[in-house]
C-alpha cells in the first residue's frame, strides 16, 4: 500500500491521475447522450477513424492528437450525414467508418516506414508516458465536454428522446445532432491516451450501462455515470500502479475490467430495485386533476381589479375573459 | 435561438391550400385545402393508408410540401418561427430511448420552446409542467420511468408534454391506437378541458370513441384526398365505402325514372314474369 502511495508521489503519475480523473468525468457526460440515441458503438466507430488521424500525424510529424482529432470530427460529420440522410442505417455507416478507419492507420504507419508500436500507444493507450502539454490539453477538453453535455442537456436529451417532437419544438435537430457527433469525436481523442483507442467506446458506454441500472430518470444516469467513470479511471489507475511491481498491467485494459466489473457488481442491485418499484407501483392511477393554472396574471384580483365577482362556494371568483379565476396561493385556478 | 414575432392572437392556426406531399417521391396528399378556425376542434378520420398521418407530419412542418401552400398562424410554414403557439402529440413508437428518462423530465422537454439557452427552469416552466402532469392524471408518477409505464400511460405522458408548452394549436396523430377504455376517457377529459379553454385541436384519429361528442367538424380522408369536410360524423359513416362518393350531396329522383315493378328473373327462364300484386 505504502508503495502506491510512493507512485503518486512520482510526477509522471500525478499527471496520469489527472489525465484518469479528467477522461473519467468527460466520456461517460457524452456516452450518455449516445446511449441514448441507441448509438453505443459510435464512440467505437470513431476510435478506429482517429486511428488513421494518428497515424497521419505520425508520418508527417504533425501532433496525433490533433490530427486525430481531425479525422475523428470528419469522420462523425460522415456518419451523421449518413444517418440522415438515410441511404444506409446508423450501424451500417458506423461498420464502414470502422474498417476504412482502422485499415487506414495501419497502411499510412506502413508507407510512412514508421513502427507500428508507436502506433500502438494510441491503440491501447500510455497513460504514464504522457506529458504535461497533454495533460492540460485533455484537461482542457474534457472541460469545454462537460460544459456542454451539461449545460445543453435540455435541449440534448429532447433531440435524442423524440427528433421530430424537437424539430415541431423549434429545435435545429440536425445542428444538435451534428454537435453531438463532434463532441464524440473530440472525445475519443481526449480518451486516447487514457485507455486507447480500441477501448475508449468503453469508459463511454459502459459507466452509464452501470448506472441505467440503478437509476429512473435521466439526469440520475448522468450524474451516476461521471461517478462510476471516475471510479473506474482513477480505481483502474490505481490498480495498474499497485500491481506494477508484480506484473505488467496495462492501465487501459485495468480501466476498461473495473468498469466492466463494476457493471456485473450493480446488476443483482438493479434487478432488485426494479422488482421493488414493480411491487411498490400504485395499481391504479389516481383519476386526473382538473386544478388548472392560469397563464401569468398582469394584476391581482379583489374589490377594484374591475372584473365581476362572483361569489363560488367557500371563495370568490372573478369573471375574466370568459372564465372564472379564483386565487389559489400565488396563482389564479380556472374553473 | 428562437426567433420572437409578435403574436397575432386572431390569426387563423392553419390554412393549407392546394397541397400536396410526397414520402419517397410517391405522393401521398394531394391537393388538400384546409382551414382549421381558432378554437375549432377537428377530427381527421380515414383508413390505414390515407393519408391522415401524412397530412399532420406535413402541417407541423415535419414534411417538406411539394405544391401548394401552408400558413400557420398567418405565417408561411417557410418562415414559420411561432412554435411554442404549437403542440404535438406524435404516433407512440415503440423502440424508446436508451437510457431511463422520468416522467416529469419528458414532459420538460415539452417546455423547451419557452426557455432560453443555458437558463435553468423559471418557476412559471415549473409549474406548467407539473400542471400538464396533473392535467393527465400522472401525478403520483411523475418521478416513474416511462419505459415502466403502461401504453396508456405513455400516451398521456406525451400529452402532457405536448401541453407543457400551453400550446394554442394542438396535433395528436393517433393517440387512442393500443390505448384501453379508461385511458380513452382520460384522453377525452383532457381534450374537452383544453378544447373549452379555446385551444384549437386537430386529432387524427382511425376511430373516435368516446371522443365523438367533443368535435365540431369531420374531415375524411381517402387515397390522399379529402373527400368529406363538414358536420361531425360518427364512426361507421366515415368507413361507409360510399363517403364522398354518394352521400355527401342530396339524392334526387330522376325524372325519366321508370315504374319500379319489381321482376323475377331466373337464368332458366328467358322471359321474366311481373310479381302479380299482392303475393310475395
Amino acid at each position: 500500500m505504502n508503495d502506491v502511495i510512493a507512485l503518486f508521489g512520482l510526477p509522471f503519475m500525478q499527471r496520469a491521475l489527472i489525465a484518469a480523473l479528467f477522461t473519467g468525468l468527460a466520456a461517460p457526460a457524452v456516452g450518455t447522450f449516445l446511449v441514448q440515441r441507441r448509438m453505443a458503438l459510435m464512440g467505437d466507430g470513431l476510435g478506429h477513424v482517429a486511428v488513421t488521424g494518428v497515424a497521419i500525424g505520425l508520418v508527417t510529424g504533425l501532433a496525433p492528437t490533433w490530427t486525430a482529432v481531425a479525422a475523428a470530427v470528419l469522420g462523425a460529420i460522415a456518419i451523421e450525414l449518413i444517418r440522415e440522410r438515410g441511404n444506409a442505417g446508423g450501424d451500417l455507416a458506423l461498420a464502414l467508418l470502422f474498417y476504412g478507419g482502422l485499415a487506414g492507420g495501419v497502411f499510412v504507419t506502413g508507407i510512412g516506414a514508421e513502427s507500428t508500436s508507436r502506433l500502438q500507444q494510441y491503440l491501447f493507450g500510455s497513460i504514464t508516458s504522457i506529458s504535461s502539454a497533454d495533460v492540460a490539453v485533455t484537461v482542457a477538453l474534457a472541460l469545454v465536454l462537460l460544459a456542454l453535455t451539461l449545460g445543453l442537456s435540455p435541449q440534448l436529451f429532447a433531440v435524442a428522446h423524440d427528433r421530430e417532437f424537437a424539430q415541431v419544438s423549434g429545435l435545429n435537430v440536425r445542428a444538435y445532432n451534428l454537435l453531438v457527433a463532434v463532441l464524440a469525436a473530440v472525445t475519443v481523442t481526449v480518451a486516447m491516451r487514457t485507455v486507447g483507442l480500441l477501448l475508449v467506446s468503453a469508459l463511454m458506454v459502459v459507466p452509464v450501462a452501470t448506472a441505467q441500472q440503478l437509476t429512473r430518470s435521466f439526469r440520475a444516469t448522468l450524474v451516476a455515470a461521471l461517478g462510476v467513470g471516475v471510479l473506474s479511471a482513477v480505481g483502474g489507475l490505481t490498480l495498474a500502479a499497485a500491481a506494477s511491481y508484480r506484473a505488467d498491467v496495462a492501465p487501459g485494459a485495468a480501466i476498461v475490467l473495473l468498469s466492466l466489473l463494476i457493471f456485473v457488481a450493480t446488476w443483482p442491485l438493479g434487478t432488485w430495485l426494479r422488482r421493488r418499484q414493480r411491487v411498490l407501483a400504485p395499481f391504479v392511477d389516481p383519476p386526473p386533476d382538473d386544478h388548472l393554472v392560469t397563464e401569468g396574471h398582469p394584476h391581482e384580483h379583489g374589490p377594484d381589479c374591475g372584473h365581476r365577482a362572483v361569489s363560488h362556494g367557500d371563495h370568490v371568483d372573478y369573471l375574466h375573459d370568459g372564465q372564472r379565476h379564483a386565487p389559489h396561493g400565488e396563482h389564479y385556478d380556472q374553473h | 435561438m428562437l426567433n420572437h414575432h409578435t403574436p397575432d392572437p386572431d390569426a387563423v392556426p392553419v390554412v393549407l391550400r392546394g397541397v400536396s406531399a410526397c414520402l419517397d417521391q410517391r405522393p401521398i396528399i394531394q391537393d388538400i385545402d384546409l382551414t382549421v378556425a381558432p378554437g375549432e376542434f377537428v377530427a381527421l378520420m380515414g383508413g390505414n393508408g390515407s393519408g391522415k398521418s401524412t397530412l399532420v407530419r406535413t402541417m407541423t412542418g415535419l414534411l417538406p410540401l411539394s405544391a401548394g401552400s401552408l400558413d400557420l398562424f398567418g405565417q408561411p410554414i417557410e418562415e414559420f418561427s411561432q412554435w411554442q403557439r404549437i403542440g404535438l402529440v406524435p404516433q407512440r413508437h415503440g423502440a424508446g430511448s436508451g437510457v431511463p428518462a422520468s416522467v416529469w423530465e419528458v414532459v420538460a422537454s415539452g417546455r423547451l420552446t419557452h426557455r432560453r439557452l443555458l437558463r435553468p427552469l423559471t418557476r412559471a416552466d415549473r409549474a406548467a409542467i407539473d400542471e400538464a402532469i396533473s392535467v393527465v392524471g400522472l401525478s403520483a408518477r411523475r418521478s416513474v420511468g416511462v419505459a415502466t409505464l403502461s401504453g396508456g400511460q405513455q400516451q398521456r405522458t406525451l400529452i402532457a408534454r405536448a401541453l407543457a408548452s400551453r400550446p394554442e394549436l394542438l396535433f395528436l396523430d393517433e393517440p387512442t391506437a393500443g390505448v384501453d377504455l379508461p385511458n380513452q376517457e382520460v384522453l377525452a377529459q383532457t381534450l374537452e378541458l383544453l378544447s373549452r379553454r379555446g385551444v384549437t385541436i386537430v386529432l387524427v384519429a382511425h376511430e373516435l370513441g368516446s371522443m365523438e361528442p367533443l368535435i365540431d367538424r369531420s374531415v375524411v380522408l381517402r387515397g390522399g384526398r379529402v373527400v368529406y369536410d363538414g358536420p361531425p360524423l360518427a364512426d361507421h359513416e366515415v368507413h361507409s365505402p360510399f363517403l364522398g362518393e354518394a352521400h355527401t350531396h342530396q339524392h334526387h329522383p330522376l325524372p325519366t325514372t321508370p315504374p319500379h315493378v319489381p321482376r323475377v328473373v331466373s337464368p332458366l327462364d328467358p322471359d321474366d314474369h311481373p310479381i302479380p300484386d299482392g303475393a310475395s
